[in-house]
C-alpha cells in the first residue's frame, strides 16, 4: 500500500504520526510528511492505524 | 476604427488586430480597443463551419493546449469530458488571478464572440447542459461585453448561458476552485491530482480560460489555433503596483526584445515569465530568445500564463521576490498548513538572504513546501523563490 493525504483536509493534529511513528514525519508547523513509497508489514499496519486515526479522515491509501 | 478596418487587419488565425494597452490596474475598455459584434464575427466566416465529432476530432489533430499555465492538452480534457456524459458544463475562465495578466480580459472585452464559439463547440461536442461564464464582480468591461455578445445570440442558443461572480483574489480562479463553485461549493481549491479530469466523478466542469475558449473558437471557425500566443508585458512603478499592462500577439518569429519594443517598453534588468509563480531570467538571457513554447520548455522555462513581468534596471530583484512572496502568502486560501506557514517562512527566508545572509534556508523551506498544497499556489511560490535566489542572490 502507499499513504496519501488530502492536504486541504489536514489540520495538522498529529495524531499520524503518534500512530506510524516509523512513517510519518511531522514538518516545523505540525503538518504530516508522506513519502508515497510502498509500504509493507509493520510499516503498512502503522499506516492502517494512522488512516483510521485521522479526525479530519484526511489520509487514505493513494490508488 | 470600422468594421471593415476590423476585417482587414485581423488575420484569420490570429486574435487581436492590434496590441491593446490598459494603463493602471483595473478592469476597463482598453486604449485603442473595439468590441466585436455578432455580424463582424460572422462576417469572417459564414457559420461555425466544424460541430460535435468532426470539432472534436480537429482538436485531437491540433496541438492546443490550456493557456492558463498548467498547459495541459485540450483534447485530453475534451476526451475526459465527452466519456463522462452529457449534461456537463463547460466554463469560461476569465477570473485572471494574475495582477500582471491582461490577456483573457483582452479577448473578453473585444472577441467575446469568438470565445463564446469556442465554448459552444465544446458544449455540442460533450452535450453539455449549460455554458458558466467565471468573471470577477470588478471585472465591470468584461461582463458588459461578455453579456451583450450572449444577449445579441439568445435566439439561437441551445445550451443555458449564465454569469457566475467570481471572489476576489488569486486563487478564485484556478480551476478546481470554479469546479466547487459551478457546483454550488465554496470557490477554493480543491484537492485533485487528475488534470485532465478534474471534476472527479459526474457529468464533466470543464474550465478552459478565455483564451483556450477563443483559440477553440478559431478551430471550430477552421481557423489554425496554434499560430500564435498571446502574452502580456506587465510594466510597474514599485513591485506589484502595475502601470501599464500591453497586451499584444507573438509567434515563434518574434524575440522577446521585440516583444518589447513593439509594446514601447524599455529594455529590463530581467524578467519574471509567467506569472507571480513564474521564473526570473536576466533579460541579457532572454532577450534573443524566441517566444517559441518549443525552444522555451528546451530552456527549462513557460510562458506560463503569458506575462512577461519586467524588472526595472536599478530595482533590486530580491527586494522585489520578497514583495511577491508576502503577497502570494497573502492569497493563500488558507486551507493547507504547508501554504498557511510555509509561504510565509520562505519570504522570511528570502528576506535573510536579501539582507546578505544567505544560509540556504530558503531552499531548505522550499523543498519542504513544494507539491504540499491541494493546488500549485504553493509551488509557483517556491519556483519563483528558488530562481530569485539564483539570478539575484551573489
Amino acid at each position: 500500500m502507499r499513504l496519501a493525504i488530502n492536504p486541504a483536509a489536514c489540520d495538522g493534529l498529529g495524531m499520524c504520526a503518534h500512530q506510524a511513528p516509523d512513517v510519518i514525519q511531522l514538518d516545523p508547523w505540525g503538518y504530516p510528511l508522506v513519502s508515497g513509497d510502498e509500504l509493507e508489514g509493520p510499516e503498512a499496519d502503522q499506516a492502517s492505524r494512522a488512516i483510521r486515526a485521522c479526525p479530519r479522515n484526511a489520509l487514505f491509501v493513494a490508488k | 476604427m470600422s468594421t471593415l478596418d476590423l476585417d482587414l487587419t485581423t488575420g484569420a488565425d490570429h486574435l487581436l488586430a492590434q496590441p491593446l494597452v490598459y494603463p493602471g490596474s483595473v478592469c476597463a475598455l482598453p486604449l485603442h480597443g473595439d468590441i466585436e459584434n455578432l455580424a463582424t464575427h460572422r462576417a469572417r466566416r459564414e457559420m461555425p463551419v466544424l460541430t460535435g465529432s468532426a470539432f472534436a476530432d480537429a482538436l485531437s489533430g491540433s496541438e492546443l493546449t490550456g493557456r492558463g499555465g498548467a498547459h495541459v492538452p485540450a483534447a485530453w480534457k475534451l476526451t475526459a469530458a465527452r466519456d463522462a456524459g452529457p449534461g456537463g458544463t463547460v466554463v469560461i475562465n476569465g477570473a485572471e488571478g494574475e495582477p500582471g495578466s491582461a490577456k483573457d480580459m483582452a479577448l473578453l472585452q473585444t472577441r467575446p464572440h469568438l470565445v463564446l464559439e469556442g465554448a459552444l463547440a465544446v458544449a455540442d461536442a460533450i452535450r453539455a447542459r449549460e455554458v458558466v461564464i467565471w468573471l470577477h464582480e470588478s471585472a465591470g468591461a468584461s461582463r458588459a461585453s461578455m453579456a451583450e455578445a450572449v444577449r445579441e445570440r439568445r435566439d439561437e442558443l441551445n445550451v443555458r448561458v449564465r454569469m457566475l461572480l467570481a471572489p476576489e483574489g488569486y486563487v478564485g480562479g484556478e480551476a478546481s476552485s470554479v469546479i466547487s463553485a459551478v457546483r454550488g461549493g465554496p470557490a477554493l481549491p480543491q484537492f485533485s491530482r487528475d488534470r485532465v479530469r478534474p471534476w472527479g466523478e459526474g457529468p464533466a466542469v470543464l474550465v478552459h480560460n478565455a483564451e483556450t475558449h477563443a483559440r477553440l473558437g478559431l478551430l471550430a471557425l477552421g481557423a489554425n489555433p496554434v499560430a500564435t500566443s498571446l502574452v502580456t508585458v506587465a510594466e510597474s512603478a514599485a513591485p506589484l503596483d502595475f502601470v501599464r499592462r500591453t497586451v499584444l500577439e507573438t509567434d515563434a518569429t518574434m524575440t522577446f526584445a521585440d516583444v518589447l519594443a513593439t509594446a514601447g517598453a524599455p529594455e529590463p534588468r530581467a524578467v519574471l515569465l509567467g506569472g507571480m509563480g513564474g521564473t526570473w531570467v536576466p533579460w541579457t538571457h532572454l532577450g534573443g530568445m524566441s517566444v517559441d513554447p518549443w525552444e522555451l520548455r528546451a530552456a527549462g522555462l513557460s510562458l506560463g500564463a503569458g506575462i512577461v513581468h519586467l524588472l526595472p534596471k536599478g530595482r533590486d530583484g530580491l527586494q522585489e521576490s520578497v514583495a511577491i512572496l508576502d503577497w502570494l502568502a497573502e492569497q493563500s486560501a488558507r486551507q493547507c498548513g504547508p501554504c498557511i506557514f510555509g509561504l510565509p517562512a520562505l519570504a522570511d527566508a528570502l528576506r535573510r538572504t536579501a539582507r546578505g545572509r544567505d544560509g540556504g534556508e530558503a531552499r531548505r523551506i522550499g523543498d519542504l513546501v513544494s507539491g504540499r498544497g491541494a493546488c500549485r499556489h504553493p509551488d509557483g511560490a517556491v519556483r519563483m523563490a528558488m530562481s530569485a535566489q539564483e539570478v539575484f542572490g551573489s
